[in-house]
């Protein structure tokens, strides 16, 4: 299954930054519920060994190394997303917008829009507001809402959802914030602002005219050019990417890079469905699917490889499936990943302040999540996992909490 | 003799074959309404939002159907069904109903009206002469709801024909809470209901987009406030209001707003 419809072109801007209402959640190639029934229906036709063999036992394959991982898929470069941002306020400045001069960029958790707006800032010699401290948020701290008023020029304020807290006294400093910007009394500036938040103030303090930017959802296209070029940017050499079920290649040649023409891959279509176009967490994905061969086997693949074409193979394994807190916990458990969410993580000693449950039960059930795999430590702060994320957004949006715009 | 002889007319002959096709029928009947009954709370537990209320509300109606179809498959295994036959018979029962079984076949109508006038569901919260409670399961002579102290009260259906049926969720998810505070008159109201009104959408159990309410009521004794809201469950009604009324408390202390010194006795909607 592949897609061909539209040539590739070299210059393809893949860090292309939209309104948030152009945002497209990418399709999965197996949405289609008939398609689904068939594709179920087949495989209880066709023959067993036929239906499982798979070309490279999962069991028979070790994960990447350390270092040839970091070679393979070093970390995403956040920086380039600046160049989008940039395209989007040049028009700006050619057609200024009513109202407001204050631009919003939207986040997805584990997108970065913080260190995409620091990098903008560091580029452009903006200033950049640090968030208050949670105290500082509950007592409404006037100094640093003054900072925010502070010399001409332009400023960044990255982090809008450190301004509130889901407490009773924690919203009246995100209000002013956006009551300023909203009145343009805070000038030219850019907010950054994590997607679960910036659905929970809109519901606090809508103001429609507030125009907001977000990064383009990253579909099978996106990602096949995005891990293209991560796997070569660091001179790793020729690898080829294969499903380990299948044995089809994941990723095409390098030089269709070039060509601009090239096939998406089933894979990465899934895994773009799978994480709604947020590449920072189908970055996760892919590296943690990643296997190699064995040492011995490998040893003696490569001088076979060395001897036929110099090339070295990767298998991409099967999305593991996903962990989901006991049933007769869930609905205390999710009570914290909706807080996690909402805040883009919290300090363990903040979540009795924000959640109706015994500090003991909440650092119990911390533990139970993180052992899952859902939520992890960063910082110290709590936060949700990227290999977590869908399973936690499915848990809100089944039990109808309110869920990100993505 | 005669009487004998006419009174046998009514009734078909029931052979082996016919007794085997009855007993198959209501095995059938039986296994239906039981697969039914565990079926479908089975597939609503694994269901959230409206899809879990529309599940638990086709219960009654399905096993409604399934004894219909029954009743219509064995009538006529069991009785000529000539207009005769059918007037004699029909006016025996009604006779019988009539005197002995009264409120019984009562709650029994009262039963399928319910399931097309769907006055509760599976799921509803409802009050009924006085008795508040989810609706776990609509019989054919009763309503079994639990109430929030975790007893079982079964409400025979008879209740609807004479009083009214409170309703709070109507087969839907939204459940309208109210937290209700009673404070001394000197105070600053707006910053009252500014606190309030952010105690409420700090709520965790909050269902944002429903609307949120806070009324204030001036009294001989001091000011009532009501903070009117959904949570997002109905079964969180109580933690909602809970975690409403221990946080209001907290941030109205936090601003000196004092609470009414006077023992209040006044109704619940006042």
């Amino acid at each position: 299954m592949s897609d061909t419809s539209s040539p590739f072109a070299a210059d393809h801007a893949l860090w292309k930054l939209v309104p948030l209402s152009d945002y497209a959640v990418p399709s999965s190639p197996d949405q289609h519920v008939v398609r689904k029934k068939w594709a179920a229906f087949r495989s209880l036709l066709r023959p067993q060994d036929e239906a499982q063999t798979p070309v490279r036992a999962e069991a028979d394959l070790r994960a990447l190394a350390g270092v040839r991982l970091e070679n393979l898929v070093p970390p995403i470069d956040w920086a380039q997303a600046v160049s989008g941002l940039d395209q989007v306020l040049a028009g700006d400045a050619e057609r200024p917008l009513p109202g407001s001069s204050v631009r919003f960029l939207i986040g997805q958790p584990h997108c970065a829009h913080v260190e995409v707006l620091t990098h903008w800032a560091n580029a452009h010699g903006a200033r950049v507001l640090a968030p208050p401290r949670p105290e500082a948020v509950i007592s409404g701290d006037e100094q640093w809402l003054a900072e925010l008023s502070g010399p001409e020029g332009p400023w960044v304020l990255p982090a809008l959802e450190r301004c509130f807290l889901r407490h009773a006294a924690g919203l009246p400093l995100v209000r002013q914030i956006l009551e300023r910007a909203a009145s343009g009394r805070l000038g030219a500036g850019l907010i950054g602002c994590d997607s679960w938040a910036w659905a929970y103030l809109q519901r606090i303090f809508p103001v429609p005219q507030l125009p907001a930017l977000t990064l383009q959802a990253f579909d099978g296209r996106r990602l096949t050019e995005l891990f293209l070029r991560l796997s070569l940017s660091n001179g790793a050499g020729a690898v080829r990417f294969r499903n380990a079920r299948t044995g089809a290649s994941v990723l095409p040649d390098p030089e269709a890079l070039g060509s601009g023409s090239f096939d998406v891959s089933r894979e990465l279509r899934q895994l773009a469905a799978h994480c709604r176009g947020n590449p920072g967490i189908a970055w996760r994905y892919w590296r943690q699917r990643l296997r190699a061969e064995p040492e011995s086997e490998e040893a003696e693949r490569s001088s076979e490889q060395e001897q036929s074409a110099a090339e070295w193979v990767v298998w991409l394994a099967d999305l593991m499936e996903e962990q989901v807190p006991p049933a007769e916990q869930a609905d205390d458990a999710v009570l914290i990943l909706h807080a996690l969410l909402l805040h883009n993580g919290l300090p363990d000693w903040l979540l009795p302040e924000l959640l109706p449950l015994p500090q003991a039960q909440i650092a119990s059930l911390l533990w139970r999540m993180e052992g899952l795999g859902i939520i992890e430590l960063a910082d110290e702060r709590w936060r949700i996992a990227p290999l977590g994320y869908a399973t936690a957004r499915r848990m809100l949006r089944e039990r109808t909490y309110l869920v990100d715009g993505f | 003799m005669n009487e004998d002889t006419d009174l046998a007319r009514l009734f078909n002959t029931l052979d082996s074959g016919a007794l085997i096709e009855l007993t198959l029928i209501l095995l059938g009947t039986i296994v239906l309404i039981t697969g039914s009954q565990k079926l479908l709370p089975w597939i609503a537990s694994r269901m959230h939002g409206r899809a879990h209320y529309y599940v638990l509300a086709l219960i009654p109606a399905l096993r409604l159907l399934i004894l219909i179809g029954g009743v219509l498959l064995i009538v006529p295994i069991l009785i000529e069904p000539s207009l005769q036959n059918m007037v004699a018979v029909l006016g025996a029962v009604g006779l019988a109903i009539g005197f002995a079984l009264k409120d019984y076949v009562s709650s029994l109508i009262a039963g399928v009206v319910s399931t097309v006038e769907l006055d509760y569901r599976p799921g509803d919260w409802i009050e009924v002469g006085g008795v508040y409670g989810e609706v776990r399961r609509v019989g054919m002579r009763t309503v079994q709801i639990v109430t929030p102290d975790d007893t079982l009260v079964s409400i025979p259906h008879l209740k609807l024909w004479s009083e009214p049926v409170h309703n709070a969720n109507n087969g839907g998810p939204s459940l309208q809470c109210v937290a209700n505070f009673y404070l001394h008159p000197g105070h600053d109201a707006g910053q009252v209901c500014q606190a309030l009104r952010d105690v409420t959408l700090t709520s965790p159990y909050l269902q944002l987009d429903q609307p949120v309410t806070v009324v204030a009521q001036e009294r001989p004794w001091g000011t009532h406030y009501r903070i009117r809201a959904y949570p997002i469950h109905p079964s969180q009604q109580f933690r909602f209001v809970t975690d409403l009324t221990v946080r209001g408390k907290a941030a109205l202390e936090r601003i000196g707003a004092m609470p009414a010194a006077v023992p209040a006795t006044f109704s619940a909607s006042g």
